[in-house]
């Protein structure tokens, strides 16, 4: 019980509201990029890119909140970052696995892949930002 | 009131942020593959969160 670390409730917290950021992020991102075509309205996608980052940012947070102090990284960054990225290539392993099970309904393509990459390290960036404001208040 | 739960629910205190972060997981699965057979609808709503994020689909 430090009082560097973060209770968990106040991880899922910071998680859903990094998500919601990220969520927003992402399908900024994805705009100018133009990776993938959108399907749905922005407004629509305003909201399930918010419902589907808070989930994310949620579970980021929430690893980070139970392993924090077992981290081999003292930097917050590091350690967010580590997170997020290893839980995105652990659904992306995931991902080849179905494909190759399923390959007709599981597709992967190389340019939303590297954007998804360069995503999940983006959440990293935000959560740790958030993480750190909020052990300094604490 | 807290104290008292603190206090007494060491085992839910040690198991319940466990449980949550493990639902929260569950449903990021459900999100990132677009299981509709779990949730329906799911595959449709988060179609373009998926392919942005780079998971697999059609
Ligand atoms: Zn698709």
């Amino acid at each position: 019980m430090q009082s560097q670390s973060i209770d968990w409730k106040k991880g899922i917290m910071l998680g859903a509201i990094a998500g919601i950021a990220w969520g927003w992020v992402a399908l900024a991102v994805n705009a100018a990029t133009g990776a993938f075509q959108f399907e749905n309205s922005v407004l629509q996608n305003l909201i399930n890119f918010a419902a589907g980052g808070a989930v994310f940012g949620i579970v980021v947070s929430g690893f980070l909140s139970l392993l924090h102090e077992r981290l081999p990284f003292k930097n917050i960054f590091l350690r967010t970052i580590f997170i997020s990225t290893t839980l995105w290539v652990i659904l992306r392993i995931g991902g080849m696995l179905l494909s190759s099970i399923e390959p007709e309904r599981f597709h992967l393509v190389t340019a939303q892949t590297v954007q998804g990459f360069f995503l999940a390290i983006i959440m990293g960036c935000i959560l740790g930002f958030l993480w750190k404001i909020k052990r300094k208040e604490a | 009131m807290e104290r008292i739960i603190s206090r007494e629910g060491g085992l839910l205190e040690t198991l319940l942020p466990a449980l949550v972060i493990v639902s929260f997981a569950f449903a990021m699965v459900v999100i990132a593959y677009g299981f509709d057979s779990i949730a329906p609808g799911v595959h449709d709503a988060f179609h373009d969160f998926r392919h942005t994020i780079g998971m697999p689909c059609h």
